[in-house]
């Protein structure tokens, strides 16, 4: 598959902190990519340098848009910073114009495209509203709404869902979702690792300024499995280690088991059904919060070593 | 520039759309009519004639007193305590009561109006000139000099300052100079911190509400500064504009409706002040000797560009304010050249062709108003020029350092500011 981002030796530091470390990245033209990193990562700021609000020191950054008839890139992505407002007196509709034309929309497609997008949320009748009558949560809303407006190719969350409720969180993701069905790429930077794993299907882990970590969600996954296998039985284990699977009983009929060393499905299964009957049974995948924290920490204890 | 040009539009339509731009705008006008028709509608609503009685015990006074057009004497004889409690009754004869006593030549006292309420200017004025008059002839008999060859002796020396430029002949006047040239500065002042607080808060707020960073990610923040700096310009011009036809057509409704009226109050005033008319005419008829052309282009001028020279400096001190820090303190410095010029325009008024006056009309920060409150004197075209070009640098200097500061400035949150960060910034 295309990239329609690739970054190369992309270098951004401020007084004293190097925030982006010398990058090499290529998201995947129609791929939901997961931005991860802890706070403070550098995160944010390589999304400044690709959103063109800040220069990186040295690189170099480039697009592959279907769409060539845009001539600006700026105006074929779109981005829902982590700070975001509205202008407080400004009356909806007038807002999603003004952020439409910003965008390179005449006048007449970003009407079309406002109307498609509040009757999609069902808030029509907002369009007459000013920005300071509705509530935080509406509010958010809207400002999705002004990333998506002029319907570009690339778009960029920066932690889409705080503070967000529930169900406005839900129909977010659901949008998110939609968004990539239609062939959008979509960059989704967060900490929350929950939703990255409901949402992404590549990842990158960035941490002080570099990646320690990225690739295919699914492939990550597996690279940092550790062999452990749910299973629900009837009968009983006659001790805790059965030929190089060791045996972890949480109660009658439950077991986790840990294959000491790589095996097939059918070779565990076949080895276990010998003492008990297994009606269930599942692969244990860790989850990307425990891959997160375990590399964070990894990390920073190599970072130690070196220092010594 | 398609974009700027959006920035602009948005700018300038919401706030001629505000209420309060409309209020003002219409507000500023109704004062100036007010101003110009309270003194007009006073004498219209004077309330009649008052009837002035003269109890006169000193036999002196009889035929002294005319009737005024507002004023009516009449002798009266009687009882000063009787005729004391008739003032303020239904069917009083008399609005107040003058008593004249007996007096010495020598030390005149104790001359007293009874009224039931404060006598006006005109009353208290009317009467005391007479008086004064009266005892003087007498003093004059007494001394044996004829008062009339006294008035034919005086003399009274009008100084007249004709200005001499580029071979023609012109009428000054000093009053007339200092009243446009203050009137001009301090509007001029009043301009540059009205709009240039303007456009400050605008960039604070796009920066509080954090509205900024989905925005420099459509424009870049240069062009965003530029967009918003003539785009609040452009409300300013909208409203002088305003206020300029307002105050046009306010002036020849005036003219042709009050003028006959303004005739009369100054005859009235005439009556009471003595001879100070000519004055007033003169000094009206030598605003009319200034280069008006001139003055209304060089107005114009110093105003759009001494707002565009601050307005870059106020987006720049904008940027860096976030109210939740005490960066506030950076925007002092922009003002103090301000105030600092307003302090200069007083003295430009006495000495206005002063070392101080000169280079304070040239320096960029000042210009604005200094150059604006010499003006009425007569300024060097080559000083007005140099003025000008110098204005029109500064302002791109100053624009070329807002945006530097402007770009960096309004996405940091949080961070305390210090003029060693925005120098960094500046020359990075």
């Amino acid at each position: 598959m295309d990239a329609i981002l690739s970054l190369e030796k992309l270098h951004k530091e401020y007084e004293k902190v190097v925030a982006v470390h010398s990058i090499d990245l290529k998201v995947p033209c129609g791929s939901v990519f997961g931005l991860l990193g802890p706070n403070g990562a550098g995160k944010t700021s390589m999304i400044r340098i690709i959103t063109n609000i800040t220069l990186p020191d040295s690189g170099k950054l480039s697009f592959h848009f279907q769409n060539s008839k845009i001539s600006d890139p700026m105006n074929n992505i779109g981005y829902l910073p982590e700070e975001r407002g509205l202008y407080p007196e400004m009356k909806i509709g007038e807002q999603l114009k003004f952020f439409a034309q910003m965008k390179g929309l005449s006048a007449a497609k970003a009407h079309e495209n406002i109307q498609y997008w509040l009757k999609r949320f069902e808030i029509e009748d907002w369009a007459n509203k000013k920005a300071q009558e509705l509530s935080k949560g509406m509010q958010q809303l809207i400002q999705f709404i002004v990333s998506v407006i002029h319907d570009p190719e690339l778009l960029i969350f920066d932690e889409p869902f705080s503070g967000l409720d529930p169900i406005n969180t839900e129909r977010l993701k659901k949008e998110i979702v939609d968004l990539s069905k239609s062939g959008k790429t979509i960059i989704f930077s967060t900490h929350q690792m929950s939703q990255v794993e409901e949402i992404c299907n590549e990842i990158a882990l960035i941490n002080k300024g570099r990646f320690i970590l990225e690739g295919e969600l699914k492939e990550i996954k597996n690279r940092f499995k550790k062999n452990l296998f749910e299973i629900k039985y009837h009968g009983s284990f006659p001790n805790n280690e059965i030929n190089g699977f060791e045996i972890t009983i949480k109660e009658e009929g439950h077991a986790i088991v840990k294959s000491l060393k790589e095996c097939s499905y059918s070779n565990l299964l076949k080895t276990l059904s010998d003492y008990v009957e297994i009606y269930s049974f599942t692969e244990i995948l860790p989850s990307l919060n425990e891959i997160f924290i375990e590399q964070v920490t990894l990390a920073k204890a190599n970072k130690e070593e070196e220092h010594e | 520039m398609n974009k700027t040009l959006l920035v602009f539009k948005k700018e300038y339509l919401t706030r001629v759309k505000k209420k309060s731009f409309i209020i003002m705008t219409l507000l500023v006008p109704l004062l100036f009519m007010l101003l110009m028709g309270l003194p007009l509608a006073m004498t219209f609503f004077k309330s009649g004639t008052n009837r002035i009685a003269i109890l006169d015990e000193s036999g002196e006074f009889a035929g002294v007193f005319n009737n005024g057009k507002s004023l009516e004497f009449h002798p009266i004889e009687g009882n000063l305590n009787n005729l004391k409690e008739e003032l303020g009754k239904k069917d009083a004869r008399f609005d107040a009561l003058l008593y004249i006593p007996k007096f010495d030549i020598q030390y005149p006292n104790g001359f007293t109006v009874y009224s039931d309420k404060q006598v006006g200017m005109t009353i208290q004025q009317t009467i005391e000139k007479t008086l004064q008059n009266k005892i003087e002839t007498l003093r004059f008999i007494n001394a044996g000099i004829d008062k009339d060859k006294v008035n034919e002796l005086k003399v009274s020396i009008d100084l007249q300052n004709i200005i001499l430029q580029e071979g023609s002949e012109k009428k000054g006047n000093v009053v007339a100079s200092i009243a446009v040239s203050q009137i001009m500065g301090f509007f001029q002042y009043f301009m540059i911190f009205f709009y240039g607080g303007l456009i400050m808060m605008a960039v604070t707020e796009e920066k509080k509400n954090r509205i900024v960073e989905i925005i420099v990610s459509s424009i870049p923040p240069f062009q965003l500064m530029l967009g918003k700096i003539f785009g609040i310009a452009a409300v300013a011009i909208t409203q002088l504009l305003i206020w300029a036809v307002f105050i046009v057509l306010l002036m020849v409704l005036f003219s042709v409706f009050f003028s006959p009226m303004l005739l009369e109050t100054a005859q009235d005033l005439e009556q009471v002040v003595g001879s100070n008319s000519q004055q007033i005419f003169d000094m009206i008829g030598s605003i009319e000797a200034f280069n008006i052309p001139l003055m209304l282009f060089s107005f114009a001028f110093f105003f759009i560009f001494g707002y565009l020279f601050y307005s870059a400096l106020f987006a720049g001190a904008g940027a860096v304010t976030d109210d939740s820090s005490q960066n506030q303190t950076i925007t002092i410095p922009l003002s103090i050249p301000v105030i600092l010029s307003v302090m200069i325009m007083v003295n430009v008024a006495e000495q206005p062709h002063s070392p101080l006056a000169f280079w304070s009309s040239l320096i960029p920060f000042c210009s604005p108003i200094i150059m604006m409150a010499r003006l009425p004197f007569g300024v060097p075209a080559w000083q007005l020029a140099l003025s000008m070009i110098f204005l029109v640098i500064g302002f791109v200097i100053n624009t070329w350092i807002a945006g530097k500061i402007y770009r960096i400035g309004i996405l940091l949150y949080g961070k305390k500011i210090n003029w060693n960060d925005i120098r960094k910034w500046v020359f990075k």
